[in-house]
């Protein structure tokens, strides 16, 4: 998060400065990406880059704080994972909910990639484990660090469902992470 | 009598739903969480370790199209940010990439045994970029219908890199894509600057391409022009500051938003639009978006 920069970086960035819009992007992308790999690893990299391209047709006009802008990042890419599991399936609606997790290579890739992020692929991999809504409302609590009202209304629950869900989903973790023996 | 053990596990239900708020919204203090919940801590620790690198993929994409879309400055010093451009309508890259190759491919004196091989949506861009400014030439009648010294461009000679990606985007595996693009971006010295390494961004400047179906911009007349004709060196940098932008032909009226219309190309992985319409300059926010 960029905290009390943000305002004076998005500033910047809608004025042209590319330092800034990269410091936007090396914020966000690598949340988004942790989100995206989760709940839609196969695309995940295609939806993160096209989240991109949308925002920069809409950056100039963005208003503002950064819950604010973290909510339009994620909101776009939930829109874009449903959209492509719409047209996979052809289906005329579909809840991201209706979307099995995929499920994450723990080591597939592990030469590739760094030790200390080997933790965080194997948090990721458990919330795979758990039921959509529950992992979904942990990502984007935890990893976009949205309020419960932000990610209520991007989900289109009540705070105290999304509440709930993210409480199971933590004891839920925590179970599966205790009968695992895992050392993150 | 009070029932001691509900009201206890109520008790424990709440300290342990305040520790789990608190782990949620990142203000836990350590030692806060029950003995039980401390896995969970460790899982929403690691999910926000720090970045790692192969989290910042993708960077170079979105710095090229920030170039295009709200970093360029023309020399007047006015934003193009509004400015539709092909380069914006393209997904990646690569897109960009394929695009390029396929433009110069048709375009260039190489072209007739790249063109029956297209499919149409890449024929398409390339009868958009290559018609708009030279009428309704084909590839094969390129370089006879006028003296050769007034279209210097059409011998720019396709680097091989570009034309093997092309190649490998049209017949490849996976790997043979990854591999081919990895290399023409190095050669190019990198992802934003491969459509200039192809030739194609000089040419899409120059000529203020757009997008815009049933509305081609017509050629600058070869004699009304002080510099008609596209520069097609080959040149390894874009030259942003050269070639300040015709005016539009007429049968084009100015474009004053970008065209909504999607790129008609292979490579955009998702339609969009369709269930998420956005315009630029109000951003789609968040149905709920707390108004702050």
């Amino acid at each position: 998060m960029l905290s009390e920069r943000f305002a004076a970086v998005l500033s910047a960035a809608k004025e042209g400065s590319e330092d800034a819009f990269s410091l936007l992007f090396r914020d966000a992308n690598p949340s988004l990406l942790r989100y995206l790999r989760v709940i839609a690893p196969e695309v995940a990299e295609d939806v993160a880059a096209e989240t991109w391209l949308q925002v920069l047709r809409g950056l100039t006009g963005f208003r503002g704080d950064e819950q604010d802008w973290r909510a339009w990042l994620f909101t776009i890419s939930r829109r874009k994972v449903i959209d492509d599991a719409r047209r996979r399936s052809r289906r005329p609606t579909i809840q991201l909910s209706d979307v099995p997790l995929g499920r994450l290579p723990l080591a597939a890739d592990a030469a590739d990639v760094a030790l200390e992020h080997l933790s965080t692929r194997k948090a990721m991999a458990m919330l795979t484990a758990l039921p959509p809504l529950q992992a979904e409302v942990i990502l984007l609590r935890v990893v976009a660090g949205l309020d419960t009202d932000v990610v209520a209304k991007m989900l289109g629950r009540s705070p105290g469902a999304v509440r709930v869900a993210a409480h199971r989903g933590l004891r839920h973790l925590a179970q599966i992470a205790a009968e695992a023996g895992v050392t993150l | 009598m009070p029932n001691f053990s509900w009201l206890s596990r109520r008790d424990a239900s709440a300290i342990e739903d305040a520790a789990l708020a608190a782990l949620l919204s990142g203000t836990e203090a350590p030692g806060d969480l029950p003995a039980g919940l401390q896995p969970a801590a460790d899982v929403v620790a690691a999910l926000r370790a720090r970045p790692a690198s192969d989290e910042l993929v993708g960077e170079n994409v979105a710095l090229a199209e920030f170039r295009a879309r709200v970093g360029v400055s023309d020399p007047a010093g006015q934003r193009h940010r509004r400015r539709p451009s092909l380069l914006t309508s393209l997904a990646s890259a690569k897109a960009v990439a394929a695009a390029a190759v396929v433009a110069i491919a048709v375009g260039g004196v190489a072209t007739a045994a790249y063109a029956g091989a297209l499919p149409s949506s890449a024929q398409r861009i390339a009868h958009e970029l290559i018609d708009a400014p030279q009428g309704h030439k084909t590839a094969t009648t390129t370089s006879d219908t006028k003296p050769a010294n007034s279209r210097p461009h059409h011998h720019f000679k396709v680097p091989a890199l570009c034309v093997a990606f092309f190649r490998a985007e049209q017949h490849g595996t996976a790997a043979q894509k990854k591999a081919a693009f990895e290399k023409l971006e190095k050669a190019a010295g990198g992802a934003n600057k491969i459509a200039a390494y192809c030739g194609f961004a000089r040419r899409h400047r120059a000529h203020h391409f757009h997008f815009r179906p049933g509305c081609r911009p017509m050629a600058p007349h070869p004699s009304s022009s002080a510099s008609p004709q596209p520069s097609w060196s080959p040149s390894p940098q874009p030259s942003s500051s050269a070639s300040p932008m015709p005016t539009p032909a007429a049968s084009c009226p100015p474009l004053t938003h970008p065209v909504g219309k999607p790129f008609p190309h292979r490579h955009r992985p998702f339609p969009i639009g369709k269930h998420t319409p956005h315009r630029p300059g109000t951003p789609s926010r968040p149905a709920g978006s707390p108004a702050k």
